[in-house]
């Protein structure tokens, strides 16, 4: 069994999950698609995947929250960044319990974003406990009869409560919120209150945010108050990286016994250079990993369609293949 | 035997009151020779834009254009189709800048506003794309949908990314960003589903409930103290905005005098300078008009922020303008002799409105008998053709007075609106009237007035309320409303010196009557009286139609008669442009010699402003278009994979020169006005048909078939139709550039069809690109 075209010498598709993000909790093998491109911004608390997909840094404080700051644009791995570190922490804390939230204009107090935070971490923990689901649910309405009306309810002493339930019901448990920070329509200080909101509360605050001065914002705000944070940037991708992953997927995926002339095969150096040409007139190109991959995937099908109606054509993949199938995605 | 009765005066001709309102009902403009100006910077701005955004001052007196003038300029910058130009008008009513503000942006309705937040989005979005060969293809379908929704749905686009580098642009134009910030984060807000709406009145200066607490306080107010300066700063972000979009701004400030404060001329000045810097700055023209009283005071050092370094004189009119501008207004025969018509032009000191108004009083003065009219009528008229609110005001103080020394009481109960005032007097013994004071600029709205009073009539009776009414016209009045109004009141024409009179015999008339009994009227006397008002409002709406036509037609008779007196120099403006755009073409083709596809894009769009602002050469806008077109496909060139491209290039090259070629020939040798006419191609038509008809009709005559006289006739007569038909759509479609270059159109969209074609990779079966694709079957 190969992957395309014989004369490829691959035994299985080099870029399985290219439109989704990678979840080695869910399959540990996927930790072997994981490349290192990504911009360690606090190396000595988080940093570098090394070839079997483990982060190599991980140092989680102990006891109040560690903030993770994912930035980058659509497609550049950031999701795929974010289940790492949850596989991480599961390695080292046991399954996390995951709340994910995306902040909203709609949303902006952290009275409604608090109780929707709860109601989505009762959902979570009933899958694992009815009995301590039910725990939160009592206090959660004893909280609301105890708060007076026309009282600001205090959502932190809520939180509090809830934690609490949660390290006697499921003791070792991380909590993990997730806060997704990528509407444009939010204002920049929305995420830095929604993970004020946590500190305390959660085990590890991931803020995932679209630009990297929000995540820069957020990250001198709580360096400032002595409060323990890792920002990774994942930025699009240059053709260099781009062609060490390409290495890296095609020597995985090589068929046993398979002797390429190249390690890229059947890709070629300008194949590879096609993918990353900028248009007249333009400076260097840089693409999101995602997209890379999507065009390379769509190069390689033209090809192998290209080569049933041409049987004596070569399998290699060069410019103008490459340059061909991007007038037909 | 009758006794013929006296021809009633003709209606005066000319308004009371002159006033143009910026966005009122769109009439003709007659382009005038103070206009062409200003015009010039307008179009050397939409040309070279976003290049340099000049700042342009107008002065002018009151009523001497100026609201005229930036009308016009308004419908130039949006007629020039090639720069998509948008307009922001207000008139500055008080020295707060925030009202100009507000004012400013009501003309960018919400959806307005997001066409230019979607353009400058799809501007960013396209350059990202085009930027790497991999992505050109994507690039391609935004060009062509206008839509980014493809691209997003396959992530090779971030929304989010763009809208928030977007804000980021924005927030950098300007050097302090606390408003620039929020002001860009609201224009980043309009789209949302549920505060879009909010954003929009936050950022139009009327507050608006949004959430974030970046803009909970409003615009204005709140922490912010300077309010002219959030105005500069807000205009400037917007101004951004759309220099983003690469969509030209015209930014028109109307009666500045309102806010530049005698006690602070010196910060009136400096923002000026500001918002013409900094709307400068933004790729934005500015056009401020005011009065010279306005412009005088102002320290030296704002001139060099506006072109030619000083403020446009408005208005002016020349004699021979002056003549044009009364000749609009008369009918027939009608005419002033040239020795009056200078005299007015002294006496208004060529200002329109004062041109106007002195020819109303003229007018008055001299009962439409225009010859009688002496030199001393006019020193008269000017005298009298004062302001008429002043005259409104003298009516209702006159008004009060009478009152008084009758011991009535008198109230106002109600407010008749802009043009009307109505106050009720009531005698001792419980007599009522009731005394409109109404103000008519013209015949239209001397109509309209009339319309009001038989509004009021008819609420009157409805409530059963018997109560008399005079009706006080100032301004412009004529016999013809006045006996209308006569049916249902008492009609007075102010005149200054009779008023007070006419008003006593009208109110004592009515204050002698007994005092109506309370309760609805007889239902006869309901019936008559609705049968009157209705005739009345029947006769009162012919009469504004007949004048708003004729109001219209003035328009159209100025205008007309303006080009035939400017032709001369708009011959001179033509053939100069047809010289540049000439030179043009030699531009655009070393352009293409160069192979900059850019630098021929920008010559062509700075030709085509120009061929639509002065020449309007329908053919050369065709090949123009034309010639982007083939830009287009040169640009896909780069993009599709064809199997010989280097033909194709040829042809696409080769196919531009000729059009350089034939645009050339379109502007040397233009099809002339005489075979464009509707009525040269009726006479062609007609000729042949009726040399058609004749020579079949002569057939028939002299060939041995038998027809009869009739049927041959009719036979004729029905070729002779036909064939006038065929010519005259034939000379139509002629006529067309879309018919006589035809040929250069089909080339094009074959070479457009023939990229790609030859792909042998291009045949159905399932999309290329997918992301896993799967194993072939020789590998399972």
């Amino acid at each position: 069994m190969a992957f395309g075209h014989p004369g490829w010498q691959l035994e299985s598709n080099p870029f399985p999950s290219a439109s989704v993000a990678l979840s080695p909790l869910s399959d540990s093998g996927q930790l072997s698609y994981y490349f290192d491109f990504y911009e360690w911004r606090d190396t000595g608390r988080v940093a570098y995947i090394d070839a079997q997909g483990r982060v190599q840094v991980f140092q989680l404080a102990s006891g109040p929250t560690m903030t993770f700051l994912i930035s980058g644009p659509t497609g550049c791995g950031r999701s795929s960044l974010e289940n790492l570190i949850l596989f991480e922490l599961a390695q080292r804390s046991g399954e996390p319990l995951v709340v994910s939230q995306r902040l909203s204009l709609s949303a902006q107090d952290n009275f409604t974003r608090g109780t929707m935070l709860v109601q989505d971490l009762e959902d979570a923990v009933r899958q694992r406990s009815q009995a301590v689901a039910d725990t939160i649910l009592s206090t959660f309405s004893r909280w609301q009869q105890l708060t007076p009306p026309g009282v600001q309810p205090d959502i932190t002493n809520l939180l509090a409560r809830i934690r609490r339930n949660i390290e006697q019901g499921l003791p070792g448990a991380p909590i993990v919120v997730s806060f997704d920070a990528l509407d444009h329509s939010i204002g920049h200080d929305t995420g830095l209150e929604a993970l004020e909101m946590v500190q305390g509360f959660a085990d590890v605050a991931i803020l995932s945010v679209t630009i990297p001065d929000h995540a820069s914002f957020v990250r001198s705000r709580f360096s400032s108050r002595q409060r323990p944070v890792a920002w990774i940037n994942a930025p699009r991708i240059q053709e260099s990286a781009f062609r060490q992953y390409l290495e890296r997927r095609m020597g995985a995926e090589r068929a046993a016994g398979s002797t390429p002339p190249h390690a890229t095969y059947p890709l070629s150096d300008e194949a590879i250079s096609t993918l990353f040409a900028p248009a007249e007139g333009s400076g260097p190109v840089e693409l999101s990993i995602r997209l890379a991959i999507q065009k390379l995937a769509g190069a390689l099908a033209y090809k192998e369609r290209a080569m049933a109606t041409s049987p004596t054509m070569s399998p290699q993949l060069d410019a103008e293949d490459v340059r061909r199938s991007f007038a037909r995605q | 035997m009758t006794v013929s009765e006296p021809a009633p005066a003709p209606e005066n001709r000319f308004p009371a009151k002159a006033v143009s309102t910026y966005g009122g009902p769109a009439r003709c403009f007659a382009e005038l020779s103070y206009m062409h100006g200003v015009e010039a910077i307008l179009v050397d701005y939409l040309k070279n834009y976003p290049q340099a955004a000049p700042a342009v001052a107008l002065s002018g007196g009151h009523g001497t254009g100026k609201t005229y003038l930036l009308t016009w300029l308004g419908k130039r910058a949006t007629e020039l189709r090639s720069a998509g130009a948008r307009v922001i008008y207000a008139k500055t009513d008080s020295p707060n800048l925030a009202d100009a503000y507000r004012s400013l942006i009501s003309n960018l309705t919400r959806r307005d506003l997001l066409e230019v937040v979607h353009a400058a989005l799809l501007r960013r979005g396209l350059s990202r794309v085009q930027a790497a060969a991999a992505t050109q293809s994507d690039g391609e379908i935004i060009d062509q949908t206008g839509s980014m929704e493809a691209a997003y749905a396959e992530k090779v686009l971030d929304p989010n990314e763009l809208h928030l580098e977007l804000r980021q642009t924005l927030q950098g134009r300007s050097v302090a960003t606390a408003v620039s910030q929020k002001i860009a984060y609201a224009i980043g807000l309009l789209d949302h589903a549920h505060y879009g709406e909010a954003a929009y009145d936050w950022l139009a200066g009327q507050g608006g409930a949004l959430p974030d607490e970046t803009l909970k306080a409003p615009l204005f107010g709140g922490e912010q103290v300077d309010g002219s300066q959030v105005v500069v700063e807000a205009l400037e972000t917007i101004a951004a905005l759309f220099q983003v979009a690469n969509i030209p701004l015209l930014v028109m400030l109307d009666q500045v005098e309102n806010f530049i404060p005698p006690d602070d001329v010196k910060g009136a000045s400096s923002v000026m300078k500001k918002l013409a810097e900094q709307l400068g700055e933004q790729a934005a023209m500015v056009v401020m008009a005011g009065t010279p009283a306005a412009w005088e005071p102002l320290p030296r050092d704002l001139w060099p922020r506006f072109q030619n370094r000083k403020a446009f004189p408005v208005g002016n009119l020349t004699v021979d303008e002056t003549s044009l501008l009364l000749g609009a207004y008369l009918v027939g025969s009608e005419r002033f002799n040239p020795e009056i018509v200078g005299l007015i032009n002294d006496l208004s000191g060529g200002n329109a409105r004062e041109v106007l108004q002195i020819a109303h009083e003229a007018w008055e003065a001299c009962n439409g008998d225009l010859d009688r009219l002496t030199g001393d009528d006019i020193r008269q008229a000017a005298k009298a053709a004062g302001s008429l609110d002043d005259r409104a005001n003298l009516a209702q103080q006159i008004l009060n007075d009478v009152a008084q020394e009758r011991k009535l009481s008198i109230w106002r109960p109600e407010d008749g609106g802009g043009t009307t005032r109505v106050w009720t007097v009531e005698a001792s013994s419980g007599t009522r009237a009731v005394v409109v004071v109404a103000v008519a600029t013209d015949a239209r709205a001397e109509s309209l007035l009339a319309g009001e009073v038989a509004g009021f009539a008819r609420r009157y009776q409805a409530e059963g309320d018997a109560r008399e009414m005079i009706v006080v016209t100032v301004g412009y009045s004529s016999e013809h409303v006045q006996s209308l109004l006569t049916g249902i009141s008492r009609t007075i024409v102010f005149r200054e010196h009779s008023f007070k009179s006419e008003l006593i015999g009208g109110l004592e008339a009515i204050m002698a009557a007994p005092p109506a009994a309370a309760g609805p009227p007889a239902r006869a006397t309901d019936s008559e009286v609705e049968r009157k008002l209705a005739d009345m409002e029947r006769a009162i709406g012919e009469i504004l139609k007949a004048r708003e036509e004729a109001q219209t037609k003035a328009s159209e008779t100025l205008a007309r008669n303006a080009e035939a007196f400017v032709s001369s120099e708009h011959r001179q403006r033509e053939a100069k442009t047809k010289l540049q755009l000439r030179e043009g073409l030699d531009d655009l083709s070393h352009a293409l010699t160069r192979e900059t596809l850019e630098e021929e894009r920008h010559v062509l769009r700075s030709l085509l402003i120009d061929n639509e602002a002065y020449v309007k050469n329908d053919d050369f806008d065709y090949l123009g278009n034309m010639y982007l077109d083939a830009l287009d496909i040169q640009g896909l060139l780069s993009i599709q994979a064809v199997s010989d491209p280097h033909t194709i290039y040829n042809r696409i090259t080769d196919l531009r020169s000729r059009l350089i070629a034939v645009m050339r020939r379109a502007i040397t040798t233009p099809s002339s006005q005489l075979t464009n006419s509707v009525s040269f191609r009726g006479i062609i038509s007609v000729g042949a048909a009726v040399s058609t008809a004749a020579a079949f009709y002569a057939m028939g005559v002299f060939t041995p078939f038998y027809m009869a006289q009739i049927e041959l006739m009719l036979a004729s007569l029905v070729i002779g139709l036909l064939t006038a038909g065929f010519i005259f759509l034939y000379i139509e479609l002629l006529m067309r550039p879309s018919f006589r270059f035809g040929g250069l159109r089909r080339e094009i969209d074959r070479i457009r069809n023939s990229i790609g074609a030859d792909d042998p990779a291009r045949r159905p079966g399932p999309e290329v690109g997918e992301p896993s694709p799967a194993p072939s079957s020789e590998g399972r």
